[in-house]
């Protein structure tokens, strides 16, 4: 009975599976093809590369050409077993510490103070903040280069009095995980203080209306209001904040060069690693192995968030 | 889009500030060609007849009409300029592209990847063509296929081109270290100029006595730190073979000079930062600097115009003026107990030739039109390697007035001089780890004997990403 059961049913699923699937595909198709272009360009510049990576970090370049699946495993060990690997990851996790908390930290707290106090002045204010932004990378390095050399910096003659006479004595190996959160911050902050800021203009205001009639003070309103509403934008922003900073390549780079020559070891964050195993040495099996690893943290990272906080739930709540 | 940066950071740079703008010549340190001066013209001229009336070039140039790309840095676009001169019927065929050269070995690599796209010629340190020479890069082509031999052994410093046996540049200019010491200074405080690291030890502490405030030298960046060791014949970083590098710095050689550096560090008479920082040219400017061991193209490129003036820094009226005959030149000091001295060199660079190129009678007569003709090298600041003109250098200096007497048997001696981990490095870039350890020892209020091992610690995993063997003894 069982047998001929069992042949019974199996059309009847397969026909309301394939049913729902055209009723879903029908239904989501536009949102598919307006999801296309950027599935296209992601597959050429985003999976495509990782893809390319992972088959080249298991060849051997030698003459020139890649001699595919030729190293078997040994760039991983070469690349993994460097004596570079632990101290450029362990830079970057100092970094991290300091960089992803302040950074955020700052961003809302702005964000909630330009919002306390609506008006000419705070719109004034959020341009002020979005200014920095428009300098890019490379150029505001130079900028904090020459902001942090006592020699040149209008902030000189404080620096001298603190007794940091030269530019080593306040760029070097300890301080950089905080002058590349200013630089980051610096670079970054404009933008996320006018998302977290456009957030908060499009709360209810009936809500924030009744909390003040149950006699919530500005800064109550600040936490108990208006903060759990922007957890999602934060959460958002904590994962690219994230992404964008275990990339942190451009700062350390040009401290390193022969223009600078700031006190920096030549490979400081694990990008630096990677293209010092690409274009120094010409083994880019072994670059490509220290690049998935960063792409496995950046995606680690955003899926711990993701899963943690339920980021897409509340979006799709909300 | 490197070199985009670079090139962005060096005006952003020179805009703000000369501490680090003057920077540039750091990875030029063959300085631009300069103009010989009237009172010189005539033994200029006669050098140059000399030089002139052996006829150089010999390269066969085929029936070939592909062109050439040639890589240069902005001092080389004389030399670009002056070959379409010299032979209009080619000039269509150069086209010249100036570089950061510091990433020739990266484009390389690159390059290989697509296949094409190669340089013809590109003007480099050795170090850099090491760098280019190895299975991955494979780049040069062997010049003693295409390049007489009798022609070859007339460049000096030549073995710092031979790889594995094989012939991969043409030297253009040597650099070599030598003493330059401010010889009215050295008259009026009744100094004798030293002849070893001992004598240099003892005259630190006399200054530090009787001068305070004058200098005798700067340590802040790896090249100050190499041209302390490589004098010692300190190997830090002595190439074995193509595959083992010793990196010894317990040897005694290295704890000598790590010696000294502590002494005259302590004594205040060596500064801290490398040759064109602001703060040390301000010492020079103030006419406090006494005694500095520097490269032979630093007489008319740093010192002239830059330490000493009219020149771009701020003058006092104690400034030396060029033409003063301040500048003493002596031979690069020794130690007492070796035979004979050792000199770093900083530079002294080589045109190398690709082995893609469609056109090598055209390529091979560039780079030698480059490193052999008179007319362009009249005037230069320069040492040539190309031995027949060599005495056009001397006739420069030999009537330049910035110097106290004719340096010109100095420099040619301290030529043949150059260390043998001088120019012919391992296959990573040293003055970037150096500088760190330096800087480190600064920061750290250390002595540079006790920073030693950390030489080790930051040249051993290079070494090992280019797949030396590392070892200490």
């Amino acid at each position: 009975m069982a047998t001929s059961a069992t042949p019974a049913a199996l059309p009847l699923t397969r026909r309301s599976r394939l049913s729902r699937l055209g009723i879903g595909w029908r239904r989501h198709r536009i949102s598919y093809l307006l999801a296309l272009p950027y599935i296209i360009f992601m597959a050429i510049f985003g999976i495509g590369p990782a893809l390319y990576a992972l088959l080249m970090s298991f060849s051997k370049w030698s003459m020139g050409t890649p001699q595919y699946f030729a190293a078997g495993l040994d760039n991983y060990k070469l690349a993994y077993g460097d004596a570079r690997f632990f101290q450029v990851f362990g830079n970057l996790l100092e970094f991290l510490i300091v960089s992803v908390p302040l950074g955020i930290g700052l961003v809302v707290l702005l964000a909630l103070l330009l919002d306390m106090r609506p008006g000419r002045f705070s719109s004034a204010l959020r341009l002020l903040y979005f200014i920095p932004g428009a300098v890019t990378g490379p150029a505001l390095v130079l900028l904090v280069i020459c902001i942090l050399d006592p020699g040149i910096s209008p902030f000189g003659p404080i620096f001298n009095f603190l007794g940091a006479t030269n530019f080593d004595a306040l760029v070097f190996p300890g301080s950089l995980p905080f002058v590349f959160t200013i630089m980051g911050f610096f670079s970054g902050a404009g933008m996320w203080i006018a998302i977290q800021h456009g957030g908060l203009q499009g709360m209810s205001r009936e809500v924030l209306e009744a909390a003040e009639l149950d006699g919530c003070n500005a800064w109550q309103k600040a936490l108990y209001i208006k903060l759990p509403f922007m957890r999602p934008y934060i959460v958002y922003q904590t994962i690219l904040i994230f992404a964008l900073n275990v990339q942190l390549f451009v700062e350390p780079q040009l401290l390193t060069s022969t223009w600078v020559q700031a006190n920096v070891p030549p490979q400081w964050a694990p990008n630096q690693l990677a293209y010092s195993y690409a274009f120094d040495v010409g083994n880019f099996g072994a670059a490509a192995a220290l690049s998935l690893l960063m792409l496995g943290i950046g995606l680690a990272g955003a899926y711990v968030l993701i899963r943690w906080t339920g980021f897409f739930k509340l979006g799709g709540q909300s | 889009m490197k070199r985009a940066l670079l090139l962005l950071a060096a005006v952003v740079l020179a805009g703000c500030s000369s501490t680090t703008g003057s920077a540039a010549p750091k990875v030029t340190p063959a300085p631009a060609q300069t103009p010989a001066s009237v009172s010189t013209a005539a033994a200029v001229q006669s050098a140059v007849a000399a030089a002139a009336s052996a006829n150089i070039e010999t390269a066969k140039v085929t029936d070939t009409t592909d062109p050439i790309t040639v890589w240069i840095d902005q001092a080389r676009q004389p030399v670009v300029d002056g070959f379409k001169k010299k032979y209009p019927q080619y000039a269509s065929l150069v086209t010249s592209t100036v570089v950061d050269r510091e990433t020739f070995p990266a484009k390389d690599l690159l390059f290989n990847n697509t296949g094409s796209g190669w340089p013809d010629v590109v003007f480099a340190e050795p170090r850099l063509v090491g760098r280019v020479a190895d299975a991955q890069h494979s780049f040069p082509l062997d010049l003693s296929t295409v390049v007489p031999a009798d022609m070859l052994k007339q460049y000096a410093g030549a073995d710092n081109c031979v790889f594995d046996g094989k012939v991969y540049c043409l030297r253009n200019d040597l650099a070599q270290m030598v003493t330059y010491y401010n010889a009215p200074l050295f008259t009026q405080f009744g100094y004798t100029v030293p002849k070893t690291f001992e004598d240099m030890q003892a005259l630190s502490d006399q200054v530090a006595k009787d001068h305070p405030g004058y200098y005798l030298g700067t340590l802040g960046d790896g090249w100050t730190w190499l041209s302390f060791m490589e004098a010692s014949g300190c190997p830090y970083a002595a190439s074995k073979s193509s595959t083992t590098l010793m990196v010894n710095v317990a040897d005694p050689t290295c704890t000598r000079a790590a010696q000294l550096i502590d002494h005259m560090v302590a004594n205040k008479t060596l500064w801290n930062t490398d040759y064109f920082t602001a703060s040390w040219v301000q010492i020079a400017n103030n006419n406090k600097l006494l005694m500095l061991i520097a490269p032979i193209w630093a007489a008319l490129g740093t010192f002239k115009g830059t330490y000493y003036c009219p020149c771009t820094g701020a003058t006092t009226k104690t400034t030396p003026t060029i033409t003063d005959k301040f500048l003493g030149v002596a031979a690069p000091l020794k130690w007492a107990a070796d035979a004979t001295a050792q000199t770093a060199a900083m530079g002294g660079s080589a045109w190398t030739i690709s082995k893609h190129t469609k056109n090598q009678g055209l390529a091979v007569l560039f780079a030698e039109y480059a490193t052999q003709d008179p007319d362009l090298w009249n005037g230069s600041s320069n040492f040539a390697s190309w031995i027949p003109l060599q005495p056009v250098f001397n006739a420069v200096v030999a009537n330049d007035p910035i110097f106290a007497s004719d340096p010109s048997a100095v420099f040619d001696q301290a030529g043949t001089e150059i260390s043998p981990v001088g120019d012919a490095w391992p296959r990573f870039d040293l003055i970037a780890p150096l500088t760190t350890v330096v800087k480190d020892m600064y920061s750290k209020k250390q002595t540079m004997v006790a920073t030693l091992p950390e030489v080790t610690s930051a040249l051993t995993p290079l070494a090992k990403a280019q797949g030396y063997t590392v070892v200490n003894k």
